[in-house]
């Protein structure tokens, strides 16, 4: 048969690509006149050099939930600081000012990089939120009544928790719950709460321009439960659920909701159409 | 052989002899053969495994399974007790455990770095005798992979046949293979007929996430890959292959690759017997494009989405050294192809590129696109023959659905004449649905059709809208029936002009071609602008002096020069990317069409010549009016602009040469016709 082989070649290069730029060659010879080398075939693109450097080193200290400790020079650690603001509604919103790091939420779960991961928030001692950006907001109810201490920790994607001289690179602020009802604040979209109607679960994004609040993350549902997304966008646009194909009209100022049932396994990302702007990613198990 | 043809060849030839050497080899990869397709697609085996991998920290396990449904849970914690006596922590150990055909290997739920693979080469993998790459890295004969399988590779599959590698979570994410930037390949399946892969995620990686060398037989099923500097998927010279169910994102190339797939329908017409590979149910997204087919030869591809890349998918013939060129037969059916406009240049642009891939931030969306390529673009076939592209969903392209082009033969290093217009033929797009979403709803592309103009039996849906040339060859209800086809041996030359600007694209020094549109040039900017307006600049003060000198008290002729200054500014207009795909560059060549004419018939009574000349060039305007908005002219070798570029430049001269001459001082052949007053005779034969 035809491909039996018959096409043996030299030494060969796997470099593929749109390669429209070639033709121009042509237009070299036969314009041109075959003067001068074009520089117009494709070079070899950028650097591909490989990584060496350290990921620190594993501890056998464990924080509570057992994630073990992974150890680097204070030269190269990250860093955060942590700041809290009454929020003129509801709660409080929180700050985490990081240096040497990046939040990066679709790489969780996969090996430790430095200076990247995510970040948890402890009220007292007790873990109430994963953060993959700079901003969270912190409703009031979720604060009993009286003074605490809120901690950011950061870890690395495969949950390690970033150490310096044994000690876990965090930072803490306090703050005081003064008997202030619960308020009726924005849900944070990572509230596990259940939410109201059919749908297990309610997740209410705002959009201001370029800006996503919350920052876009990653929610894991599992296979068959419904989901209501809550968009509410400052221009009209149009909300797209990728691999289920839904879709919901934004209109400007005004929350749009788009209900679904996950049935379908995968990871599947929630944009707008207009603005181009990823909201979130959804992972159905 | 026609004198054009022989012409082209020529230059063709002595340009590769001028050309090929230098050319820049990346990626270089060892000799290899298409396999003898006696394989066959593996199918897959649910029975119980054979070699077990898992780690040991069993509170980590078991939160990793406690989503799982009840019944999985259980079977993972099975297996985890299983595998704790008898298993594998690394990957790589059960495949060197692999001793006979057709085992199984399961890997539960986990992170897996294969700490094992990670370090560097010591000793005599240091000090192997192969040629280094362009890159770097060495190009490794199988026996040198055999010997050193970690140079390159985190997990090397090295001859092994009809293994089934498969995780065991609820989703392809429980099961993480992970090279951390440290390798070239995540998995590496080398003359490994048979392989099947299932469930799982690799990434990370300066080449390819998982990548099949010369296998017959394999088959990826539910796998994704991300984050590599080149590919997600890199299937090449494989015979018997299936892509269903896969993703892919983040790749400085392409999501899927099936390069050089087995070249078994070459010279065969729409009807083949069977596809080399097929690919289906996969999403491929945020590359620099979905798919890539660089000699994706008898790849058939049907239902996928590629989305939100620079490009959603291409083919072409463009690059030396890939067994199976020219690209051909590869079929695209029912794919949603859309709104793949990123634009990734701004990262070579703003610095980003130049760091160390581990530190661009490809996790954040960052993507280095590692060639020039237009952006916006849905389909691109830069060489390719016998594709069809039929029934697809194609919208929301900033540029155009579907770009074809033409590569002659040298660039891939063939130096034949008779093969330097081998691209692009037989390229069908009908019963696409353009502009228009999977829900019906209108989402326009910029432009359906860019098309160079060369080739023959190209043809596209009568639906098309917008389009560049306007009139394009028609496709009839059934394979092979074109309706006003020709059959160019060179594209138009602004077209041609553009590109070999667009080409001068370097990702590692950064160099971004100012004048190309690929790039962000807009309006003035824009190559095609500042051709057309030095264009017009020029006849406009040549024919301005010419009108002045020689048809000033000329009515008609005036009305013919005012025509003339309307038409290049409208040429002008024309070549602005908003209009280039209406009717405007027609009606401008029409009018500028029409002054040559109208200043020619005036012109022929003081310099016959030169009056006929000039005709001859407003017919050939005329000509080429008709040609890119009615119907292409068929039988010509060369489209009309051609030949009118050619004799434009001597008109120009010779005009110069006219308009400064001195009435009375006209040569010999035109001193009867001088006798008689000039403005008499002319408006006596001026066409109204």
């Amino acid at each position: 048969m035809r491909g039996a082989g018959v096409r043996g070649v030299g030494a060969r290069s796997v470099r593929r690509g749109a390669g429209a730029v070639a033709v121009a060659l042509l237009l070299v010879g036969v314009m041109a006149g075959c003067s001068d080398r074009p520089t117009t075939h494709h070079k070899p693109g950028t650097s591909h050099e490989e990584a060496s450097g350290s990921t620190g080193r594993l501890l056998d200290r464990e924080d509570e939930s057992g994630h073990r400790y992974r150890q680097v020079d204070a030269a190269d650690a990250p860093s955060v600081e942590l700041a809290v603001r009454p929020d003129s509604v509801d709660g409080w919103n929180v700050r985490l000012s990081v240096h040497a790091f990046r939040f990066t939420p679709d790489s969780v779960g996969g090996g430790a990089l430095p200076g990247r991961g995510h970040a948890h928030l402890y009220l007292d001692d007790r873990k109430i939120a994963r953060v993959y950006g700079e901003w969270y907001h912190l409703p009031a109810s979720a604060v009993p009544k009286g003074a605490h201490t809120l901690t950011a920790r950061l870890y690395a994607d495969d949950h390690t928790v970033w150490a310096v001289d044994g000690k876990p690179v965090e930072s803490t602020a306090e703050l005081s719950q003064a008997g202030r009802g619960s308020g009726h604040g924005h849900d944070d979209g990572g509230s596990d709460a259940p939410d109201e109607g059919s749908a297990d679960r309610t997740v209410t994004i705002t959009v201001d321009g370029k800006s996503v609040e919350p920052p876009p993350g990653r929610i894991e549902l599992k296979k068959g439960q419904r989901i209501r997304l809550s968009v509410t966008s400052d221009r009209a646009d149009t909300l797209h659920v990728h691999g289920y194909d839904k879709e919901a009209d934004l209109p400007a100022g005004r929350a749009g909701t788009l209900t679904l049932t996950l049935d379908r396994t995968g990871l599947f990302e929630v944009e707008t159409h207009g603005s181009g702007l990823l909201l979130m990613q959804l992972v159905v198990r | 052989m026609p004198w054009t043809r022989r012409l082209l060849a020529v230059l063709a030839a002595l340009c590769a002899t001028l050309l090929i050497a230098p050319v820049a080899q990346a990626h270089e990869e060892r000799p290899v053969t298409f396999p003898d397709g006696s394989g066959s697609v593996p199918t897959y085996r649910d029975g119980p495994p054979d070699l077990l991998v898992c780690k040991k920290d069993r509170a980590d396990f078991e939160r990793r399974i406690s989503g799982f449904p009840a019944e999985l849970r259980k079977e993972n914690l099975d297996l985890f007790e299983k595998c704790q006596e008898s298993g594998f922590r690394h990957l790589q150990e059960a495949v060197d455990a692999v001793d006979e055909p057709g085992m199984n290997i399961a890997i539960l739920p986990g992170l897996y770095e294969e700490e094992p693979s990670q370090p560097k080469p010591t000793g005599a993998c240091t000090k192997l005798k192969a040629k280094d790459s362009a890159l770097g890295y060495q190009i490794l004969s199988f026996a040198q992979q055999k010997q050193c399988p970690h140079n390159q590779n985190l997990v090397a599959i090295l001859g092994k046949k009809d293994l089934q590698i498969e995780g065991t979570g609820a989703s392809r994410l429980d099961v993480v293979i992970d090279a951390k930037y440290g390798k070239l390949n995540a998995i590496r399946a080398d003359e490994s007929d048979g392989i099947y892969f299932r469930n799982f995620t690799a990434q990370r990686t300066t080449f390819n996430s998982l990548y099949v060398l010369a296998g017959d037989g394999f088959v990826i099923d539910d796998v994704l890959t991300r984050w590599n500097d080149e590919y997600g998927f890199l299937t090449f010279a494989s015979d018997h292959g299936l892509y269903k169910n896969c993703e892919s994102y983040g790749n400085g190339d392409s999501g899927i690759y099936p390069g050089s797939a087995s070249d078994i329908n070459n010279e065969r017409g729409y009807d083949v017997p069977r596809y080399s590979i097929e690919i289906t149910g996969c999403r491929s997204h945020h590359n620099m494009v979905g798919y890539s087919g660089t000699a994706g030869d008898s790849v058939y591809v049907h239902d996928n989405e590629f989305d939100h890349n620079m490009g959603g998918a291409s083919m072409d013939s463009a690059f030396p050294g890939h067994p199976g060129l020219p690209q051909n037969h590869a079929r695209f059916e029912r794919n949603d192809i859309h709104d793949n406009n990123a634009d990734y240049y701004k990262y070579i642009a703003d610095g980003t590129c130049a760091k160390a891939p581990v530190d661009r931030g490809y996790e954040d969306g960052v993507v280095c696109p590692q060639i020039s390529m237009p952006p916006g673009t849905g389909i691109i076939t830069a060489g390719g023959n016998w594709n069809l592209y039929e029934n697809n969903w194609v919208y929301g392209h900033d540029r155009a659905a579907f770009f074809l082009s033409a590569v002659p033969a040298f660039i891939r290093g063939e130096s034949a004449w008779s093969k330097q217009a081998d691209t692009s033929h037989h390229n069908r797009y009908a019963g696409n649905k353009l502009g228009v979403d999977k829900q019906g709803e209108a989402r326009p592309n910029a432009t359906d059709v860019w098309w160079d103009g060369q080739g023959e039996g190209n043809c596209w849906q009568g639906s098309a809208g917008a389009s560049t040339p306007r009139a394009l060859p028609e496709c009839g209800s059934s394979r092979g029936d074109v309706s006003g086809g020709a059959d160019r041996l060179a594209g138009e030359p602004t077209k041609l002009a553009a590109l070999l600007v667009c080409a001068d694209y370097d990702a590692r020094a950064a160099r971004l071609p100012a004048g190309c549109d690929w790039y962000g040039a807009t309006g003035i900017e824009r190559i095609e602008v500042q051709v057309a307006l030095g264009i017009a600049a020029v006849l406009t003060l040549v024919g301005g002096v010419l009108w002045w000198r020689r048809l000033r008290t000329h009515r008609w002729a005036t009305v013919a020069c005012a025509a003339g200054l309307v038409g290049l500014a409208l040429d002008v207009a024309g070549a602005t990317k908003g209009l280039q795909a209406g009717y405007l560059p027609a009606v401008a060549l029409l009018l500028t069409g029409a002054w040559w004419v109208g200043a020619g018939v005036v012109l022929r009574g003081e310099r016959p010549w030169f009056g006929w000349v000039t005709v001859a060039l407003g017919v050939l305007t005329l000509l080429d009016a008709f040609d890119k908005a009615v119907v292409m002219l068929p039988w010509i070798p060369l489209g009309p602009a051609w030949i009118r570029g050619l004799l434009g430049v001597v008109w120009v001269i010779w005009a110069v040469v006219v308009a400064a001459s001195r009435a009375g001082e006209a040569p010999a052949v035109a001193e009867a016709d001088e006798e008689q007053p000039p403005p008499t005779v002319a408006e006596a034969e001026v066409p109204v």
